[in-house]
């Protein structure tokens, strides 16, 4: 019997280990972070709805009654998941009834004695399909349960808002002196710089008032009044005032947001009424207005992207074990993309038709991938045209772009022995502005009609302007991006386009190293185990349909179907 | 070897990591952690800057002094430059030739609104064209996709115009028969198009920084691989 390759055994030890989390995912995302609120929350209002909630009436009215009125029990609050500490999420039951215009009344208060005191705050909220639980399925699961709920997010700091610093003046600039967050002679400078300028502004009102009327009767003798010695403020002075108070208005930010997040921290006490015009009901339970309590804490994982994080690591574990079996059996098979197989045919063309080869940047920054890919591919570009002694013009919108791809360029040409031959000028920044670098590039290219013209990265508008342009000029085009909405206007004009993931795998495809052919063979098979995944789902919910399944992970996986839709 | 490969690769590896974690955590930590990274990125950004202004106009000096074709578009990017500095510095207050106010008009806004602006509609307008030219050479039903692709872009095109309504009720005896063809090619069809290449570009951004993280792909560093 032949012995199992101990790489692919791991690769799979590994993907079962993480299938078995996900399906702890699938379970968690099912419930909902906030899933056992929400049982708690619908469980018992069945029982409620015969007898009718305990209610006590602020206001008589008669169109206001008891069905309008959620079950307290149902009426919870509990920490926002997922965030960083700013939010509270009060839920609470549907009431069996609810005449037009009633709102919901949420009272929030710091302890239970300042309801008694009236020291609250009040957030309303209208009844609508917006506030229903099911809409927020990253809180509260894909359960059918969330249907009959309503929520309400609360942000303390929102209500009880920190105290904002006010405009900078003398008193609070000795403020800042008095904790040493300045020094004594910056205190000098800035008195002395907000007292002139406090003297020009009076002095530029003054000018703009009209004189007063001239007295007949001969003014008596003034003595001339001495102005106070001050300092000279120079135009420097003021430089560095403004420098200065942008300072000191950065420290008040940030004393307001540690306010702020100490405002969120503390517990928050909740009541919930019910209003209708004048009428309002508060909710009971035992007699008294129910109160809840929750607090609003700094989480450390977003729950809601445990899927994603775990359909991120299965991916992640087969990239790397198809790499790690290319390693070892090099020569994997790796089907063929025509734009990468007419890369040589192209920069060959340009070199007959002693052309230069134009390489177009998209307009990421380094931070983008796209961007790294293009200038993984520039790098193979540039080192092919090097040893077809041909010349290269790169184009960039992004000055770390430029540089990055200056080196690339220069060590290519290095590499091909032809470091003579690398022009520093042939790889510039060709403009920062997306239309003026339009009509930069058109320009050049339609001057001095390049051969080849490869166009690779992020495109917007200037997708279509570019790319027509160089159809226009007769130069072999080769586009690819990942911007899925420019690809038609490439594949109209260009006569190859590497459409989103075959520009990421552009690089590896070309340098034909073992390694990175396995993660592009991995990455198929990343492909085929969502097309699976895709087909039984679809099978899935077209048997539920057809069948009229009304069980939970049927709505969750509708849930989780439509929460991409458009 | 050590600074110019080990030490990139292991600062790569770390904030990869970092950042891909930064995804999943919600905390202010994460939340500083992120922020810290984004003025490193615009401390870069202002040096690289300087570079990109120089490697620009390295660019057009040279071809000015070897007067290569199309040469004298380059004085207009030293006119334009020189003279948007000139009037930034003017502009503000503080600043050498500045008045002591700032103006009501101010010169830097004003050419930016009345040259930048225009110019940039100008090259933007020539789009609706250039979509004409693309659409004519490739709206021809050459074969059975061509042929499809056709009759497809003549539904959606004509769908999203309200005379489709009125030609539809004539045709149909319902306004809304050719507007929700129109629709449903777009629902259907073309969205799942694009969501296998979003997925397929899912797959390529995670086996990409794979490649990245793991120091298998260095081109981007120079040098090949």
């Amino acid at each position: 019997m032949r012995k199992s390759h101990p790489v692919i055994v791991t690769t799979w030890v590994t993907v079962a280990l993480a299938t078995m989390v996900f399906t702890f995912a699938f379970a968690s995302a099912f419930a909902g972070p906030a899933g056992a609120a929400i049982a708690a929350a619908t469980a018992p209002a069945t029982t409620q709805a015969a007898t009718g909630p305990a209610t006590s009436q602020v206001t008589t009215q008669p169109a206001l009654t008891a069905s309008c009125v959620p079950d307290p029990n149902s009426f919870r609050a509990f920490d926002r998941p997922d965030d960083d500490g700013s939010g509270i999420l009060v839920v609470w039951g549907q009431p069996a009834r609810q005449p037009e215009g009633v709102k919901f009344i949420i009272q929030v208060a710091r302890s239970k004695e300042d309801f008694q005191a009236g020291k609250f705050k009040t957030q309303e909220v209208a009844p609508s399909p917006k506030i229903v639980a099911k809409k927020k399925p990253n809180y509260f699961g894909y359960s059918e349960d969330a249907n009959k709920l309503y929520y309400a997010d609360i942000t303390p700091a929102k209500l009880f808002k920190p105290a904002h610093p006010g405009p900078l003046t003398e008193q609070r600039l000795r403020e800042f002196a008095e904790k040493h967050d300045i020094t004594s002679g910056e205190l000098d400078l800035a008195l002395a710089v907000m007292a002139a300028m406090e003297e020009e502004k009076s002095a530029a009102q003054a000018a703009t008032q009209p004189a007063p009327p001239t007295a007949t009767a001969p003014a008596a003798f003034e003595p001339p009044k001495i102005k106070p010695v001050r300092r000279r403020v120079g135009m420097a002075d003021r430089k560095w005032f403004a420098k200065f108070a942008a300072h000191l208005g950065k420290l008040d930010a940030e004393a307001v947001g540690a306010e702020t997040r100490d405002i969120n921290a503390q517990p928050c006490f909740f009541r919930l009424a019910v209003k209708l015009g004048d009428q309002m009901l508060l909710i009971e339970r035992d007699g008294e207005p129910a109160v809840v309590q929750a607090a609003a804490r700094e989480n450390l994982f977003k729950w809601a992207k445990l899927n994603n994080l775990v359909l991120a690591l299965i991916f992640s574990a087969i990239v790397v074990a198809f790499i790690e079996i290319a390693k070892r059996r090099p020569g994997l098979f790796i089907r063929k993309i025509a734009g990468l197989e007419a890369i040589d045919e192209a920069i060959g063309r340009s070199t007959e038709m002693d052309r230069p080869v134009y390489f177009v940047h998209g307009s990421g920054s380094v931070g983008d991938l796209s961007a790294i890919a293009s200038v993984n591919i520039l790098s193979h570009i540039a080192y092919r045209t090097a040893e077809h002694d041909s010349r290269i013009h790169v184009m960039n919108q992004d000055p770390i772009v430029t540089a990055v791809s200056q080196e690339v360029v220069q060590q290519a040409f290095t590499e091909a022995g032809r470091p003579d031959a690398y022009h520093p000028e042939d790889v510039s920044l060709t403009a920062y502005e997306q239309f003026a670098f339009v009509a930069a590039v058109s320009g050049m290219m339609v001057r001095r009609r390049p051969g080849a013209i490869f166009i690779l990265g992020y495109f917007g508008a200037e997708s279509l302007l570019l790319a027509e342009t160089g159809s226009s000029t007769g130069a072999i085009q080769v586009a690819g991006t990942d911007a899925y909405t420019q690809l038609p206007f490439f594949i109209t004009t260009c006569d190859y386009t590497l459409m989103g993931e075959e520009l990421y795998a552009a690089s590896a495809y070309l340098s034909r190293e073992p390694r990175l052919l396995g993660s592009l063979r991995g990455q198929d098979v990343g492909k085929a185990f969502i097309m699976v995944a895709l087909l039984i789902g679809t099978i899935l919910l077209t048997a539920a349909v057809a069948k009229g399944w009304d069980v939970a992970w049927v709505a969750w996986l509708r849930g989780l179907l439509e929460a991409g839709k458009g | 070897m050590i600074f110019k490969r080990t030490i990139p690769l292991l600062i790569v590896f770390g904030i990869g990591v970092l950042g891909f974690m930064q995804y999943y955590v919600p905390h202010p930590w994460s939340t500083a952690f992120r922020d810290e990274m984004t003025t490193w990125g615009m401390v870069i950004g202002g040096f690289a800057t300087f570079l990109g202004i120089y490697s620009l106009s390295h660019m057009h000096a040279t071809r000015i002094l070897r007067q290569v074709p199309g040469w004298g578009y380059s004085i207009f990017v030293f006119i334009g430059a020189i003279g948007m500095i000139a009037v930034g510095i003017y502009s503000d207050i503080f600043g050498p030739l500045a008045s002591g106010t700032k103006h009501e008009v101010d010169p830097f806004d004003w050419g930016y609104d009345n040259i930048l602006i225009p110019c940039s509609a100008t090259v933007f307008s020539i789009l609706a064209f250039y979509m004409a030219s693309a659409a004519f050479r490739t709206f021809r039903a050459r074969n059975l996709a061509a042929g499809l692709l056709l009759a497809a872009a003549i539904i959606v095109m004509f769908g999203r115009v309200p005379i489709s309504e009125s030609v539809s009720d004539w045709l149909f005896n319902d306004r809304m028969v050719i507007p929700n063809l129109s629709k449903a090619i777009m629902d259907y069809p073309n969205l799942a198009a694009k969501r296998g290449i979003m997925l397929g570009i899912a797959l390529g951004v995670i086996s990409q920084s794979m490649r990245i993280l793991l120091g298998i792909e260095r081109s981007y560093m120079g040098g090949g691989d």
